[in-house]
């Protein structure tokens, strides 16, 4: 189900309940939360209005005539997409709870079960943290975003670790709103579970920086794009890619394509394909956040990645863990073993640069260089950066 | 109809004292707002409706001999609705009419002490049952 199609960008609300004193409680319980709020009184209409109004949320009664609760909730699992839902019951709690793990089981988005009798309290918390939690984040909401050209890239530079040299940028989405900025941690995550989404949001990204390749395109710097292992399914990616920068004066060579949520890598085959072909066509290919979860030395001895990105967490326990010390001196003789570059992320103090130089990794990337930043303060920083560097060489090795 | 004072256990008379309670409450309750003043009769018609629905709900339970009989479980199902119900437009009056929110609240206190009560006996007794050989 994709939100906000044909309506406003409001919250909405639906309410299942047979009571009508609750659904007119309810109702007034929503008054003044900026929620539009529906409510029914019978499972036929609610699924009926999961069409029709496309709610965020539904609460659903456990007890009805003609059907209980779980039979809603099996027709749900079929039709609520990203709906979410909460179980608001008067029936015993262990029912209740019973009832929301097979509500899990079945594939719907479980929200805590309200056990009546509910506050108003209890329903605007509810509305609240929803909305706070950023739940209303869908897949439908984000490729509304897309299409609209609403998301923005933010770049992070990449520097030479030996010689200070400005070797490009990390490409990174950012969603912008009327109240701020949508945190990455929020949306990311929705993308990474929807293969479609994935591919879509990669397509966006490279096209974008290409057509933004002024603010970073200097000499042979590189742009960083981040890849969702899901991509990897499409087995016609590197032609997309490929089309994808057809036009705006940009090549193949001048991405990498850092491959993130690996746990998602299947069919080693075909995935070994995939990435060889975008090589073949000029791609450089990087293994992210290496070291941690599912990235593992398999895929370095099948997959031919031309770099690997040591993972902020070593990072920034680089200097007092003697232990993560040795796994980056590790990770880097490995990368020079494999003629592979290494990338380090997340350094933030001038001490992390240095010893990282010391152990011969080649590029970094952190809070010390620069934050993540807009295509025009980003030519600012580059000027301001090579003029720095010619005058007197700072932020490299000693 | 009243829960039965005469028969049950001391649970069940402590339970009927906290229905005669809140019965008592709602009708202060009643006594304190304006019936005729923004749809404040139709809130309270509601209350007085679901107070008959509590009643008859709660000698079903007192007469039960097994909490975890279906129909036990219904009546105590239905008895949370009625209650809820009772909760949600004390609060709605509690809301909209300042002056009755002492009275408002003194409703949903009973409210929630005979839900506190009702789910402690359910439990107990289910758990009795299975401690029984």
């Amino acid at each position: 189900m994709i939100h906000n199609e044909g309506h406003d960008n409001r919250f909405r609300v639906l309410v299942i309940d047979d009571d009508p004193s609750f659904r007119t409680f309810f109702l007034r319980a929503c008054t003044g939360t900026g929620w539009v709020a529906l409510a029914v009184a019978t499972p036929e209409h609610g699924l009926g209005a999961l069409a029709s109004f496309a709610p965020h949320i539904v609460f659903l009664d456990l007890t009805f005539p003609d059907m209980d609760g779980l039979g809603v909730l099996s027709e749900l699992a079929t039709r609520a997409g990203d709906t979410a839902v909460v179980l608001i019951s008067g029936c015993d709690p262990e029912v209740l709870r019973s009832a929301n793990r097979i509500g899990e089981r079945l594939g719907v988005r479980m929200r805590p079960p309200l056990q009546k009798p509910v506050s108003i309290d209890d329903i605007r918390d509810l509305l609240t943290a929803f909305q706070a939690e950023g739940n209303f984040i869908t897949p439908g909401t984000i490729a509304q975003a897309i299409n609209e050209n609403i998301l923005r890239l933010a770049y992070q530079p990449k520097v030479s670790l030996r010689s200070g040299e400005y070797m490009g940028v990390e490409a990174l989405v950012r969603w912008p709103v009327s109240t701020g900025t949508i945190s990455p941690a929020q949306f990311v995550p929705v993308v990474e579970r929807d293969e479609g989404l994935s591919l879509r949001l990669l397509t966006f990204v490279l096209e974008r920086a290409a057509r933004e390749a002024a603010a970073w395109k200097v000499n042979g710097a590189c742009c960083a794009v981040n890849m969702s292992a899901l991509c990897l399914a499409e087995a016609s990616l590197p032609d997309l890619l490929t089309r994808t920068l057809k036009g705006t004066g940009m090549t193949p060579r001048d991405f990498v394509l850092e491959l993130t949520e690996t746990a998602a890598l299947q069919d080693p085959d075909r995935v070994e394909r995939v990435l060889t072909a975008l090589r073949i066509r000029g791609f450089a290919v990087s293994l992210d956040d290496f070291g941690t979860g599912h990235s593992s030395l398999l895929h370095l001895q099948r997959l031919p990645f031309n770099e690997i990105k040591i993972d902020r967490t070593f990072v920034a326990t680089l200097l007092d863990n003697p232990r993560s010390e040795r796994i980056v001196r590790l990770v880097i003789n490995l990368g020079q073993t494999l003629g592979a570059t290494t990338v380090a992320e997340g350094i933030e103090r001038p001490e992390e640069a240095s010893v990282l130089a010391e152990m011969a990794c080649e590029i970094g990337q952190g809070f010390y260089y620069a934050r993540p930043m807009d295509p025009t303060t980003l030519v600012n920083w580059r000027d301001e950066w090579m003029q720095t560097q010619v005058e007197v060489p700072r932020k490299t090795m000693p | 109809m009243d829960a039965d004072p005469g028969r049950g256990s001391p649970e069940d008379h402590a339970l009927s004292h906290v229905v005669a309670r809140l019965r008592a409450a709602s009708q202060a309750l009643g006594h304190r707002v304006d019936t005729g003043a923004d749809g404040l009769g139709n809130d309270m018609a509601v209350i007085h409706r679901r107070l008959v629905d509590v009643d008859r709900l709660v000698a079903a339970l007192v007469a039960s001999s097994d909490p975890m009989d279906p129909a036990t479980r219904m009546a105590r199902h239905d008895l949370m609705n009625a209650l809820g119900a009772i909760d949600n437009y004390a609060e709605l009056i509690a809301v909209d009419h300042a002056q009755a929110a002492t009275e408002a609240e003194a409703v949903r206190a009973a409210v929630r002490d005979i839900v506190t009560r009702v789910r402690a006996t359910a439990e107990a007794e289910a758990e009795a049952d299975l401690n029984t050989p």
